[in-house]
């Protein structure tokens, strides 16, 4: 019998029955009963037994009641692994199986790129493809994206808890028992982690079957890629028999010093995923000459001691990949360990070589819980509907739309973004120049100017929204601009936490235009320009980081057109700071007369707006009153000229 | 962080500062006050949803900033928004005033079919009252805004307020156009085309 559980067009499906299994590791409904096979060979479970199987999911679903707050920020979390990893966004959308999605966007891409089109132009363009190609596939880019990272996901996490739980148990049972009670344990061990998993029939019919159901066994569990398995397998089997039993023992030993590093597994999952994929490519080769000798070796052996031997050196060798991960943080310790080293020794060196090259991929890490709940958020919701063909019915969700709105468009500026971003700094570099001499020269005001009470204020959260600001000209996308903005608001609202007071968006805005002028970034009108402009505007104009995008706006507006009236300082105070070590001084140190310097001061004393004007605006100014100088001592000469004579 | 939902509709709350701007918002979203006690958190982005005619409406309440200082950054927050909350205390005159040119603002730079609400807040206060309710109310009458005098300490009318407002509001969510493009990049441009010479031509006129 074969078991193909996955199908292929609604994986959301696959990952509910796993989830199901795992969460009743004992229960024993059997496949036949509701699998229909397929002319190919292949079975698909029909749409009747999803919906029985969902009545089932209710009690998992009394298990863990979620409130809705907590969902929502599991989706932010599944949305936040999307976006925040180019490099798996992007495979993605290049292996897209069903849709021609990546054609399209190529296709926009390379059309848009081609075009040559001003910034104007491209404000215009930008939005609107990626609002086409994202109402076309937001039906299905979420569920397939989800399939493509959680599954895998699950699949390695499952594997890993199961397979510590396993090993304790085998512990325990090797110091008490013989050798064969504890193959006999294993058997029902591995019965258990076949039920659990999914992915390996029920042993116990088999092994008193024919050695053709192993090989069947072993095709199916090549075609349920489950890949890794299939290598230690098949690589244990060209390793010396005869010492199988001799490194269960010892390896089992082992166990005792690997649960720390199996307990790290957890958080190395990403990195685990990259390796075993990996693994698999560069041992192809190498898996099809085992299978035939696999089947070569299972007929000439009993049954129960291959299925034993194979599956602890499976857990032996998996454990060995974990050692092998931890030997890069801690290369020696583990080496002597390892029995089987020497004889994995290319394995090992893959994995490095692997490890080196997917170190960049991933790297978030995420506990089993979480990984539990991601799989219950989609049948959790009550708008996901399956026609008979398990494509969806309902239309998206608006917030899943959003979301694949997020996806597309964060693709498409990681391609087109550092582009566009210049031509948005070409166009904002003389206001930017300006917004910088300006912040510059009120460089000397202080928080208590800005009517922000210095004790309240936290010296660590006012560097870290520095820190924040400073990240804004460093990331790409308008989507990673805007994530460094609101993180920055975020931390100004802590320190409003603080407050024994009433706070506002006064106090906000006195903050964060604070640290704007303590950090005095660069292009900073053109970074708002950008977001303003190729971010979602639907986000920008209602949601919680839209205002804190305008906030963040209206205090750099703030301190752009600042004048000392809207500050509590002295007006003399503030003009003696303001033209302190300026221009002013060095005028009135250059002009030679008392006259000259008598009007230079009263000259910038009246002008009220004085303090609005660049320097090269007073540098003009300054030069045309020089004139008029120079006319007026004209004008006197001739008069005492005229006297004289 | 609240999760807001992208279709909700913006409200901006704007007035002098001390009025009590954030006590509203809050009263109608937590149903909270803090007296003198505890300290309201503002510089926050409010929501909550309303069930009027068969349809959930959804608020997104903008709080501003009220100090005469940053008087000048307040279009950058009305921008968008579907109702403006004008609000003045009720035992100071001057913030009738700065009301009343907050709503000829509004009516200057507002959307065409913007809701304004005029609020005289911190009616349980009627002993000091320097406002009369009759000024105001004539005043919204001439100018075609809701009035209400409300209370945040007692909650007294915000429900109502916000209630109208929904009421008020056209339509609510917009409606997605069901015959779509999938030719991306040319038809945009050619769209862009037909705009521009749409101008073209309404400039001949």
């Amino acid at each position: 019998m074969k078991v193909v559980f996955l199908n292929e067009q609604i994986p959301s499906c696959s990952i509910i029955i796993l989830s199901e299994s795992i969460k009743f590791p004992g229960c024993s409904w059997s496949r036949s009963e509701f699998s229909n096979s397929d002319s190919s060979g292949t079975e698909y479970i029909p749409k009747e037994i999803y919906h029985k199987h969902k009545s089932r999911h209710k009690l998992n679903r009394k298990l863990k009641i979620y409130s809705s707050s907590q969902k929502k920020q599991r989706y932010q979390k599944i949305k936040n692994i999307f976006i925040s990893n180019y490099q798996e966004l992007e495979n993605f959308l290049e292996d897209f199986p069903d849709s021609e999605l990546s054609s399209d966007l190529s296709f926009a891409i390379n059309n848009y790129l081609e075009k040559d089109v001003s910034l104007e132009e491209s404000e215009y363009l930008v939005n609107e493809i990626i609002e086409q190609v994202a109402r076309k596939y937001s039906n299905h880019i979420l569920f397939q994206k989800k399939e493509n990272i959680n599954l895998s996901f699950n699949l390695e996490t499952k594997f890993d808890l199961i397979q510590n739980q396993n090993q304790n148990q085998n512990q325990n049972q090797n110091q008490n028992q013989n050798q064969n009670q504890n193959q006999n344990q294993n058997q029902i061990q591995n019965q258990n982690q076949n039920q659990n998993q999914n992915k390996i029939q029920n042993q116990n019919q088999n092994q008193n079957e024919n050695q053709n159901q192993n090989q069947n066994q072993n095709q199916n569990q090549n075609q349920n890629q489950n890949q890794n398995e299939n290598q230690n397998q098949n690589q244990n089997q060209n390793q010396n028999q005869n010492q199988n039993q001799n490194q269960n023992q010892n390896q089992n030993q082992n166990q005792n010093q690997n649960q720390n590093q199996n307990q790290n597994q957890n958080q190395n999952l990403n990195q685990n995923l990259n390796q075993n994929q990996n693994q698999n490519q560069n041992q192809n080769q190498n898996q099809n000459q085992n299978q035939n000798q696999n089947q070569n070796q299972n007929q000439n052996q009993n049954q129960n001691q291959n299925q034993n031997q194979n599956q602890n050196q499976n857990e032996n060798q998996n454990q060995n990949q974990n050692q092998n991960q931890n030997q890069n943080q801690n290369e020696n310790q583990n080496q002597n360990q390892n029995q089987n080293q020497n004889q994995n020794q290319n394995q090992i060196q893959n994995q490095i070589e692997n490890q080196s090259s997917n170190t960049n991929s991933i790297t978030h890490s995420f506990t089993n819980e979480d990984l539990c709940d991601d799989l219950y958020y989609l049948d959790e919701d009550p708008n996901v509907n399956f026609d008979n063909n398990f494509n969806l019915i309902t239309p998206p969700k608006k917030e899943q739309s959003e979301m694949v709105y997020d996806i597309i468009e964060q693709y498409f500026m990681s391609r087109v973004g550092s582009c566009l971003f210049k031509l948005t700094c070409e166009k904002f570099l003389l206001q930017d120049k300006k917004f910088n001499e300006k912040i510059n020269r009120l460089s000397f005001l202080l928080p208590k100017h800005f009517g922000i009470k210095e004790e309240y204020l936290d010296e660590k959260k006012v560097e870290k929204i520095v820190q924040e600001i400073k990240k804004i000209n460093q990331s790409k996308t308008p989507q990673d601009k805007l994530e460094c903005i609101i993180e920055c608001c975020h931390q100004a609202q802590s320190i409003l936490n603080d407050y024994d007071e009433d706070t506002g968006v006064d106090d906000l805005l006195k903050i964060v235009a604070y640290s704007l002028l303590i950090t005095n970034p660069k292009n900073i009108q053109a970074n708002i320009y950008y977001i303003s402009k190729f971010r979602n505007s639907k986000i920008l104009f209602v949601t919680e980081s839209g205002y804190l995008f305008t906030t963040f706006v209206s205090s750099a507006n703030f301190l752009e057109g600042i004048t000392c009236n809207q500050l509590n300082i002295n007006q003399s105070e503030f003009q003696e700071k303001w033209w302190k070590g300026q221009d002013h001084q060095k005028y009135i140190n250059l002009s030679k007369n008392n006259l000259d310097k008598h009007f230079v001061n009263i000259l910038f004393m009246n002008l009220k707006s004085v303090e609005q004007l660049s320097f090269e605006e007073s540098k003009k100014l300054f030069k045309e009153y020089q004139k008029k100088i120079f006319e007026f001592n004209q004008i006197k000469k001739e008069i005492i000229m005229l006297n004289l004579k | 962080m609240t999760f807001v939902t992208p279709n909700a509709s913006k409200i901006v709350i704007l007035g002098d500062s001390g009025v009590g701007k954030t006590s509203l918002a809050l009263r109608f979203t937590h149903n909270e006050f803090h007296d003198l006690e505890l300290s309201t958190v503002g510089a926050k982005c409010f929501t909550k949803s309303v069930h009027v005619a068969d349809k959930d409406v959804h608020f997104s309440i903008w709080d501003t900033a009220g100090q005469e200082r940053f008087q000048s950054l307040a279009p950058i927050y009305y921008r968008n928004s579907r109702a403006a909350i004008i609000v003045y205390d009720i035992t100071q005159k001057k913030s009738f005033h700065e009301a009343e040119r907050w709503v000829d603002e509004m009516k200057r730079h507002g959307d065409e079919d913007l809701v304004i609400a005029l609020i005289g807040n911190k009616s349980d206060l009627n002993e000091y009252r320097e406002v009369k309710m009759k000024v105001a109310q004539e005043y919204a009458l001439k100018n075609n805004l809701i009035f209400l005098e409300t209370s945040a300490k007692t909650g007294e009318h915000v429900e109502d307020l916000f209630m109208k407002i929904a009421e008020m509001l056209p339509s609510v969510h917009a409606k997605i156009p069901e015959n779509l493009d999938h030719n991306f990049g040319i038809v945009s441009i050619s769209k862009l085309e037909e705009k521009e010479k749409r101008k073209e031509k309404k400039n001949c006129c």
